[in-house]
Order: structure tokens, then sequence, then C-alpha cells
């Protein structure tokens, strides 16, 4: 006896270890397929634990009235074997977890509880001989409760919640989705549970049968019942509607009444068509309906289920390739999806191949690629495709055509194609056809409208033309950099097909009436300020761009500075003024800006011999919230030797008034020259020395900022 | 017969122990054979494995709004606020919610309410600002969640927490984390694609540590388009290599890249080798759909004339349809600017009109073409906006600080219940129903796409790592 006791006490110590280690690491443990069968074993291992308990439970309470220690011997022999099964039917409901199809919540609780039993039968096991009777009571208790619950929550699992007390809508749970009308999934039921305890075979007032489709179609003594679509003439309508205290209100006052839900139900089923036959599937997602009817339909009914054999890995290796991707529906789906990208790339080839599959494949994407009559040929014998994909394929009628022989379509996308409303006698054909999407090809938006209203039981999602005219984008210019180079001309470019460019270079805003159609890059004179738009018809014209653009100056040997640029500003040094860039007025800290603050701009600039000067363009950038202002006056000189300059203009700005509009910009002065041959032509510019009274840096010096400094013949 | 207590005591000696010891220890090893990757070393996780439910979308577009656009001025009505005009924010509302550096020294917190209008829309009567009347057109294909809070308060914490699921930015994007699970449908594109555009409003930056792999292999790190002609920099051959020179040269290097993989064993060389074969094919793709001049007038109308100017919003949408279209898992867009301290009232219309009508576009396009049921589109920010008013107050000129407690996002495509989740108190500052946390809205994202957020995980240093961590539940009210 005691070597029993002693291998059982190894054994259950054994399980012990073994399903707390199950327990905790539930989330990372895997059960390889030869431990599927323990697992399954579960449901019947489970019925032990219940029968032994049951027995220790029995014979505990009873101790009492047997003599001897006998009984104690008995007794502990039973709860170690309870504790042995109880131990191991939970380790299989462990493995059996990791198995799919449990809702998680219930599960959770099933097993925690189970746990929480296998511990305390454990405890109850290895203490029994070392304590008293009252402890020893408590963990029986316990135990016996902890087995109740966990057998209940396992029950339900099993069997279903309302296994023990079936509910009036557990009769839904034996129609399929697939199979069944949705009639009889959500309107015969409501029938059955309100209506045919009066109106059936044997009993049947008024002469109405309601227990089934051919009753209610023949109506009562008084003729049909019910007119499909129409609430009014329908008699079982009215009857419900009726006050509780008309004679003809149905069902009669005493017996259960109708709710509102149920109500609804038969009022949109009517209204819907009041077919007996139409499954689930054939409505219309957006009709009520079905909408009405969802709650009757547990989720995973919805969802397609397919019956075909799996393909075979190498089969789907040998399709693969970087331009077609073959993949199962969802993991462990035997259906298949398709797709090929890159049409540069598309290979007649590799859709052939598909037909090995084309039991298994039921949606395929061609997007975009250039699809020929050949092309469409095979398509057509992939008999099981549900959704098709074509959009941008420059698919015509006549292909179209061939496709609607497919027999299982229910979604074809030929958005941006070539197709013709003549693809309705096609389409209509389609019995499965739920979804047809039909933008952007030669059928217009009214006639998308009308299918709608005609085919009822398709999708079709129209899209309205955008009847609001809509404003171009501003011609953009090509050119790198806003110096053009000699030769080059001035290139705009705008990014909608088909839209016209024009401008001028007087500073008037080109419009309609007014400026040059851009044809070629404009050819520029010294400077100017070029504005643009862009007009195409059907289209708002562009805001005007403008931009202020400079040829390229005339080649400068050297220039040297007399004064001092600012520390933190100095550019590249003497060379920024003649390097024939400019710089963004957004960046200051630019290396194209040089600034001046603590002294005013001098500089020699040193020409090539024999060109006359016949305009200087003077370019600064102005930021009046950083304090960085125009010159308040530019003078240039004008020397043959390098001593010994000449004044031959001066030209002084107006003063940047408060209320200025611009606040950050770009700007040059244009000083026109006689044309007399120098070699040296000094320039000065003055920055702003007191920044006036209404800015929050007044009385202090302003900054100058200059880019370019051009040099024309 | 003996004393069955008896001996079982007397049993307890040094045998019985050792006995025991060894049964236990033979139980635990046991029961560790079947935790699968217990001496597996870190990272061979089999993704076969990971996939558990019919995926309801496949691909995902994520336009994020970086900076945080106000829930107060979007979403998320709250006419208390308009009533309540210029009163201090009850302690009692606030019940200790950290503050910003920002707002931390004010000593009053008047309450501000949206200057702009809103209207009901859709059949569900969702509340939408005038802000975004395109957005308000598409009312019933999108679903409101008023409801998300974040742990994080200032941008760049809280921007790393949305993309990555931690606060500290070593951890993979959830893009890089479908690419993981789910890899790459066209594997002649990056699975995750990464497009940035920026709105005139105070920008916050984004940095790539938003969609980088951390952790992951390199392959799973999300490419960045540029916004310049040439989308993905250095992909063009220079015009003296042929196509086939470029081959020869790969097969080549490649041959190199595996010399040296036999030495060194380090698998970043295969991802290496792997990169170059992937952009060798992007060399046919990339051009294909980048090329936005054969979108016919209808679409360009439907984004606006802007989306033909790259670097725009606009022109990143319609990229973004073009590449999910061409089966990239994760198109990920920033747009920056929305961050509005200081004039909400002035910069948020400028920072709504690029956004609005290319937003709504995209999902009437997706829809239009049949691939709005397949594509999940997510729009928002990483957190809401206080109720109360930062810096100078009036009604039409206030800011508002950041606040993590409430915000508003909207989600569309597949599998997603259109209509309004979640609600916040009269004030817009606390949930008051259905709250979703950020590992909740990486969970739900990733049960959209088929992944089990519990089971997506990593191993790595020795630890395992999920999207969502330690917590994160799949909120079931948003999903169809």
């Amino acid at each position: 006896m005691s070597k029993i006791q002693g291998i059982l006490s190894y054994i259950n110590f054994g399980l012990l270890v073994l399903m707390s280690v199950l327990m905790l690491f539930h989330s990372q443990v895997e059960i390889p397929n030869w431990l599927v069968f323990a697992g399954r074993l579960h449901p019947l291992f489970v019925h032990l634990p219940i029968g032994i308990y049951t027995t220790v439970v029995v014979l505990y309470l009873l101790k009492d009235k047997f003599e001897g220690v006998a009984i104690n011997n008995i007794l502990y022999l039973v709860v170690s074997i309870s504790t042995t099964s109880a131990l191991l039917s939970i380790i299989a409901g462990l493995f059996l977890s990791h198995e799919s199809g449990y809702t998680a919540e219930d599960l959770a609780w099933h097993k925690n509880t189970a746990f929480a039993f296998g511990l305390t039968q454990y405890l109850l096991y290895s203490i029994f001989d070392r304590t008293n009777n009252f402890v020893k009571s408590i963990i029986i208790i316990s135990s016996a409760i902890l087995l109740v619950v966990s057998g209940h929550l396992g029950a339900n699992i099993t069997h279903g919640t309302h296994y023990l007390w079936p509910d009036a809508n557990s009769k839904k749970a034996n129609l399929d989705v697939q199979k069944n009308s949705l009639f009889e999934i959500a309107v015969q039921p409501i029938f059955n549970e309100k209506c045919t305890s009066c109106h059936n075979a044997k009993k049947s007032k008024g002469g109405l049968i309601l227990t089934d489709s051919i009753g209610i179609k023949k109506g009562g003594e008084h003729g049909p019942i019910l007119l499909a679509g129409n609430l009014v003439e329908s008699k079982i309508i009215k009857s419900m509607l009726l006050p509780m205290n008309d004679k003809q209100h149905m069902p009669p006052d005493g017996k259960p009444q109708l709710s509102q839900d149920e109500k609804n139900t038969i009022k949109q089923w009517i209204l819907s068509g009041a077919s007996f036959v139409k499954k689930y599937n054939e409505y219309k997602d957006t009709d009520s309906f079905k909408i009405l009817a969802t709650p009757w339909i547990s989720n995973k009914k919805i969802e397609k289920t397919y019956n075909f054999k799996k393909v075979a890995p190498e089969v789907l290796a040998s399709l693969a390739s970087p331009y077609l991707s073959v993949k199962p529906l969802a993991i462990n789906s035997p259906a298949l999806e398709a797709n090929f990208f890159v049409s540069a790339a598309f290979d007649r080839e590799n859709l052939s191949k598909l037909t090995t599959i084309k039991e298994q494949l039921v949606s395929l994407n061609l997007s975009n690629m250039p699809l020929d009559d050949k092309c469409i040929d095979v398509i057509v014998q992939l008999t099981s495709l549900e959704k098709l994909v074509l959009n941008g394929c420059k698919l015509n009628d006549a292909q179209f055509q061939k496709l609607s022989k497919l027999p299982k379509l229910e979604s074809i996308s030929v958005a941006n194609n070539t197709l013709s409303k003549d693809i309705e006698k096609n389409f209509s054909n389609l019995k499965a056809l739920k979804h047809l999407y039909l933008n952007n090809t030669n059928v217009d938006f009214t006639t998308i409208k009308k299918f709608e209203s005609k085919y009822k039981n398709i999708h079709f999602y129209s899209l309205a033309p955008i009847s609001a005219l809509t404003e171009l984008t501003p011609p953009i210019l090509e050119n790198e950099n806003t110096v053009i180079k000699k030769g080059q001309g001035v290139i705009l470019s705008q990014f909608i097909n088909g839209a016209a460019i024009k401008y001028t270079l007087d500073g008037t805003d080109p419009d309609s009436v007014n400026g040059i159609i851009y044809k070629a890059p404009v050819q520029l004179k010294n400077s100017a300020k070029l504005k643009a738009i862009a007009l195409k018809e059907g289209w708002l014209k562009s805001p005007v761009a403008s931009y202020s653009l400079f040829e390229e100056g005339h080649e400068v040997q050297e220039c040297k500075l007399l004064t001092k640029a600012n520390v933190q500003y100095m550019g590249l040094g003497d060379k920024t003024f003649i390097n024939q860039e400019k710089a963004p007025v957004t960046n200051l800290k630019d290396p194209n800006w040089i600034a001046f603050r603590e002294e005013p701009f001098k500089a020699i600039f040193s020409i090539n011999a024999g060109k006359a000067i016949h305009k200087i363009a003077f370019c600064y950038g102005v930021q009046i919230p950083a304090y960085v202002f125009p010159p308040t006056a530019v003078r240039i000189y004008g020397s043959k030797t390098i001593t010994d300059f000449k004044l031959l203009k001066e030209v002084k700005t107006k003063a940047i008034m408060q209320d200025s509009k611009d606040q950050i910009y770009t700007d040059h002065i244009d000083i026109e020259l006689a044309g007399d041959l120098y070699k040296y032509y000094k320039i000065e510019a003055q920055n702003l020395p007191k920044i006036p009274a209404w800015h929050p840096g007044k009385g202090e010096r302003g900054w100058l900022f200059i880019d370019e400094i051009f040099f024309y013949e | 017969m003996s004393n069955p207590f008896l001996e079982n005591r007397l049993n307890v000696n040094r045998r019985y122990f050792l006995g025991k010891a060894a049964v236990g220890l033979g139980s635990i090893a046991l029961g560790s054979l079947l935790i699968k990757d217990l001496f597996e070393p870190d990272g061979t996780v089999k993704i076969e494995q990971l996939a558990h439910f019919a995926p309801k979308a496949k691909r995902i577009i994520y336009l994020f709004q970086n900076g945080a656009p106000s829930q107060l001025e979007s979403f998320d009505y709250k006419p208390m606020l308009h009533k309540m005009y210029g009163q201090d924010l009850p302690e009692s509302v606030r019940s200790g919610q950290r503050l910003t550096g920002m707002t931390s020294n004010q000593t009053k917190f008047p309450l501000v309410g949206s200057y702009f209008k809103f209207n009901q829309h859709g059949n569900t009567g969702a509340w939408i600002s005038e802000l975004f009347p395109h957005i308000a057109g598409i009312a019933d294909d999108i679903c409101i969640i008023r409801s998300m809070h974040t742990e994080a308060i200032n941008h760049d914490p809280a921007l790393t927490f949305m993309q990555t699921g931690a606060q500290q930015g070593n951890r993979p994007s959830m893009g890089a984390w479908l690419s993981y699970g789910l890899g790459s449908e066209n594997q002649n594109l990056p699975g995750f694609c990464v497009l940035l555009s920026k709105g005139k409003g105070n920008g916050q930056g984004v940095y790539s540590k938003l969609w980088t792999n951390g952790f992951l292999d390199s392959m799973h790190q999300g490419v960045q388009f540029s916004n310049s002609e040439e989308r993905v920099l250095y992909l063009n051959d220079q015009d003296s290599i042929s196509k086939a020179d470029r081959r020869n040269m790969l097969d080549h290097l490649n041959a190199l890249n595996h010399m040296n993989y036999e030495d060194i064993q380090d698998p970043e060389i295969k991802t290496k080798i792997e990169q170059y074969e992937l952009a060798y094919r992007m060399q046919t793709a990339v051009p294909e759909i980048t090329d936005l001049s054969k979108e016919p007038d209808s679409i360009i109308k439907l984004y606006g004339p802007d989306c033909l100017v790259p670097g725009t919003y606009a022109s990143n949408c319609l990229l973004a349809r073009k590449l999910s279209e061409s089966g990239v898992r994760f198109v990920q867009l920033y747009h920056q600017g929305w961050d509005q301290h200081v004039n909400l009232a002035g910069e948020m219309p400028g920072q709504a009109k690029d956004v609005d009508r290319a937003s709504a576009a995209l999902i009437t396009d997706l829809k239009q073409r049949g691939l709005l049921d397949e594509t999940l589109v997510i729009w928002g920010g990483e957190f809401g906006r206080t109720n109360y008013c930062q810096g100078t107050l009036s009604e039409s000129v206030y800011g508002r600080d950041h606040h993590p407690r409430a915000y508003s996002i909207w989600m569309a495509g597949g599998g997603i219940k259109p209509g309004v989740y979640g609600e916040t108190d009269d004030f817009g500052y606390n949930i008051i129903k259905d709250p979703v946390h950020v590992n909740d809205f990486h969970a739900t994202v990733l049960h959209l796409m088929g992944l089990d957020h519990e089971k997506l995980i990593y191993k790595h240093l020795g630890r395992r790592y999920r999207l969502t961590d330690v917590a994160g539940q799949v909120v079931k009210g948003i999903i169809a």
C-alpha cells in the first residue's frame, strides 16, 4: 500500500510541476502535432476528477460512520487518485487550449478556475495526513466549488452557453447562412415563436398557416396576407400595428406580443421584396433588412469557407516571381489571391501559369497591367474568380464581354478603362455580382446612377464629377537659379497636362488677354520681373507666379572691399558680390549673403578692359522684423586708374513706412550709366543709420544684406 | 497493517528529497520542451505562425498629423467651452494633470471654445468643424475616435510612442513590425514607405527614428521618399551605366558579400545583399509609381491640383494611393506644422486647408477603385490640445498647449465600422466613455491586419518585445 502511495506521490508532484510550467508559460508554449492527440483526450479525462472527487466528498462526510482507521487510508488513496486524474485532465486541457476556435474570455476563466482546482487538490493531497479536520473541510469545500464553476464553464465551451437553459435565440444556431435563406434565419423564427401556436397545420385559425413559406404565400381565408414591397396592402402588417384592443390585432391580447425589433424585421423583409429564398450574401450591404437580420447570424458564419484542396507548396513556389505574388487569402485558407506588379515587367507567361491553380484562385489583381486579348482569354479560364481588379488595364467592351463568362464573379473593379455603357448587357448576366467599380470610364456619372437604381443587388460606387471649377497651380521656373546663364533663356513649366502658360516682362499681371503665350525659353535683357500664369479650359487660371530674374552679368575680374562686413555674415568674402549667385531671403545665413551694419558698404570692382558698362544692378534683401532694410543711397564712381574716382550716379531710396505691405523680400536697384569705358568702379551703399521710431529697434543701425552686383554692357 | 501516515513521514529522507527534486526538475524540463523559443537565440520567431485571424485589411496608409492638431477645433465639439469662455478650468477637472513647461507658470487657465463652427454630418450625425469640409463629406466612411489618450506630454516622446509603442526611441516602428509580421506584398518596392510634407505652421521635427526597424532586421526599416524630382535618391543609374553593367556589378558584389557572410555570419550582410537586389528591382518599379502625369484630370481635381507639386501633402496622398495600390504594406505620411501654441485660430485654417481635401480624396479614390475594403487609412496626431488658453486670450486669438488625456483621430476602410467612438466630458478634458490607449490602438491595428498583438513577438537581448509591450486590448467597438 505504502509503495503505491509512494509512487503516486512522485507522479502527482511531477504532474503538478508540469501543470504549473504549462500554465505560467502558456503564451510561449507550442503544441507539436503528436501531442494534439493528448489534448483531444481532455473531454474524456475531465469526467474522472468529477466522479472521483465527488466520491472524496461523500466519503469525507460519511467517514465517522465507518469504524477503524481503514476509512482514512481509503480516503487518502481516493484523494491521491483524484489528484492524479485532476492534474492529468488539466494538463490535457492546457494542450487543447492552444487549438483555435475558442473565445478568449470563456477559455480564460475555465482555465484559471481549473488551475486553482488543481492547486487545491494537490494541497489537500499533500497535507491530508498532517492537519486538522477544520482546515481539511475548508479545502475540500473550496475545491468542490472550484470544480463546479470550472466544470460549468467548460461545459459552456463544449455545449454552448444556452445548453442548460435554452433561449429563444438558440434556434438560429442550427441554420446555415450559406444554405438557408435569410427569411428562414431571421423571419420564420419570429413566426414560430409568436404566431404558429395558433396558425399551424393542425390548428389554422383564420385558415392561415405560418409554419412554412407555402402557407405564408397562400394566406388565410380572406386572401393573401402580404404584398411584396407594400406595407399598406400587407394585412400582416396591419394586424400587427392595430391598437391592442382592436379585435384584429395580432398576436391577440394576452398572448406574447411582437417586440419592436421583430416588427421592424418583418416590415423591412416585406419592403425588400418579401423573398423566401434569397440568402444573406445575395442582399446588398445597405439593405435595411440585411442590417436588421445581421445580429441573427453569428460572425463566424458570414465568413466564407472554401472546401477545395490546398495547393501544394511546390506548386506555389513554381509560380513565384518578383512581379507576381500568389498567397492564401488568410493563413490556413485554401483559397488564393494573386497580384501582379510593375507593368513594365508584365509577362503573359506568368498569367498563363495561374491556370494550374484555377480551382483555388478566387481573387486576381492586374491593376495597370497592359492586358491584350490573349491575356483576357487566360483570365476567362480562371473560373473560381470571385474578385477581379482590372483598374487601368486599357480594357474595352469586347474584352469585358468575355470576362462576364466568369460564373462566380462577385466584385469587378474596372476604373480607368475605355468601357462604354454597352457593358450593361454583360454585367447584368453575372448572377453573383455584388460590386462593380466603373469610375473614370466612358460610362458617365448619370449612367452609373441609373445602373444603381436599376440593379438593386449590385453596389456601384459612383464618383460625382467635381463641378466646381478648380484653380490651377502657378507655373514654375525650371532654371536652377534666378540668375539666367547667357543663351539659356528662362524655362517655365507647369504640372497640369495640357495647360498653357502666359507671361509678361513689364510688371503687369498676365491674364486671358494680357501677356505672351509661352512657347520657347524666354530670352532676358539684363534683369526683369517675370510674371506668369497657367490657363486651361475647364479650370480657373492659376495665381500669378512672379520671379525677379537676372541675366548673367559681365565678368568682374576682381572685387576689393574697402569697408568691413559684419563678422557674423561674411558670406564668401569679396567673391560674394560677383559669383553670379543669388541668395534666398528666407535664409539670411546663406553664404551668398554678405551683411553690413557697423560700416557702410564700399568696394572697388575691376572690369575687363574694353567693355562699356551701361547698367549696374545692385541686389539686396529686406527682412524688416529682423532689422534688415534697403540701402538709403547707392553711389557709383568710375575711373580708368585705381585712384581718381569720379561720381557717376547716385540713387536714393524711399524710406520704409510702418504700413509697408511687404516685410520680407528681395529687391534690386537698376543704375543706368552713360557707357563710358572705365576699368574700375567704386560702389558705395549706405545702410540705414537710424531705424525709425515705429520699429521695435528704433534708433539702432539697420542691417544691409547684399547678395550680388551685376554689371551689364 | 502499518500506519501509512507514519510511513509517509518516515519517507521524507534524503533519498525521498532527491527523488522528488528529480521528478520536479524532470517535469520542468518536459514542460520547457514545449516552450518554442526557449533555447533558440534572439530573433528567431517563425513568422508563419503569427497571423491568427482572417485579415480585414491588407495595407495601411497612416496620415500622421505631426504636431498634434487640436481636437477641439476638429472633431470634438464642446459648446460648454463657449459658455464658460474666460473662466478658469476647475481644479476638479484637471485633478493634478501635469503641465508642460510652456504653461506651468501660467496662474490662470482660462477656458476657450472653438473659433470655428461645428455642424453635424453623415448618417451618424458626427460633429465636424467647418475647417474640414471635405472630410465632413466622407463622414459616413470614417470612424472618429474621440477618446484616444497617451502617456507623453511632449512631441518627441508622444510621436515616438504613437509610432513605436514606447516613448524611448529604440523600438521598431509600426510599419517595421507589420513588414516583419506580414512581409512585403510587392517585392519590387519596400514594404514600408515614408513620405514627408510640411505646412506653414510651427513645425515639429520628424526624425528617422520614427520609421526605424529598431532591433528588427534592417530590411524592415521605412524607406523615406524625397520631395525632389527624384523621389528615391540615388536610385537611378549614372548616364554611363547600362542595365547590364549594373546587373553585372551587383552579381560580383553579391559574390563578395556572400564570401564575407561565410566568414563572419553577420545577418546584416544578408540584409545588405537583399537590399541591393530590392534597389535593382525598384529601378523599374519606382519610376512607374512616381509618375503622376498619367493620372486623369478627374483625379487631379479630386485631390486638388497641388497633388502634382512634389512635396505637398496632396501629392503625398496621391503617391500613397499609388504605392498602396501597388502592394506597399505600410505607407506613412507625416504632415508637419500642427503645433498651434499661440495663434491657433490664425494658423489652423491653413493647416486644415493643406490636408482636408487630399485626405478625403484619398478615401474617395480608394473607394472608387474598390480598394477601400482592403486598405486601412488612419488620420491623427500624437496628442490633443488643452481646453484652456495658452498666451493671450481673445475669442479669435488664442493658443492651446499639449493635452495627453484626450484627443481625436479617425480611421477608415478595411474592417472599420464608420461612426463615432468614445466620448469626453463637457470640458473636453477627460474621457468619460470607451477610452482608447495608444497600446489599444496598436492592438486594434494589428488585429485588423490579421495579427494577434500578443503573438507578434521578437526576442531581443533575452527579452521578448511586442509593439504593445505588456498592455493593449483590441477595441472591438470600432471593428465592423
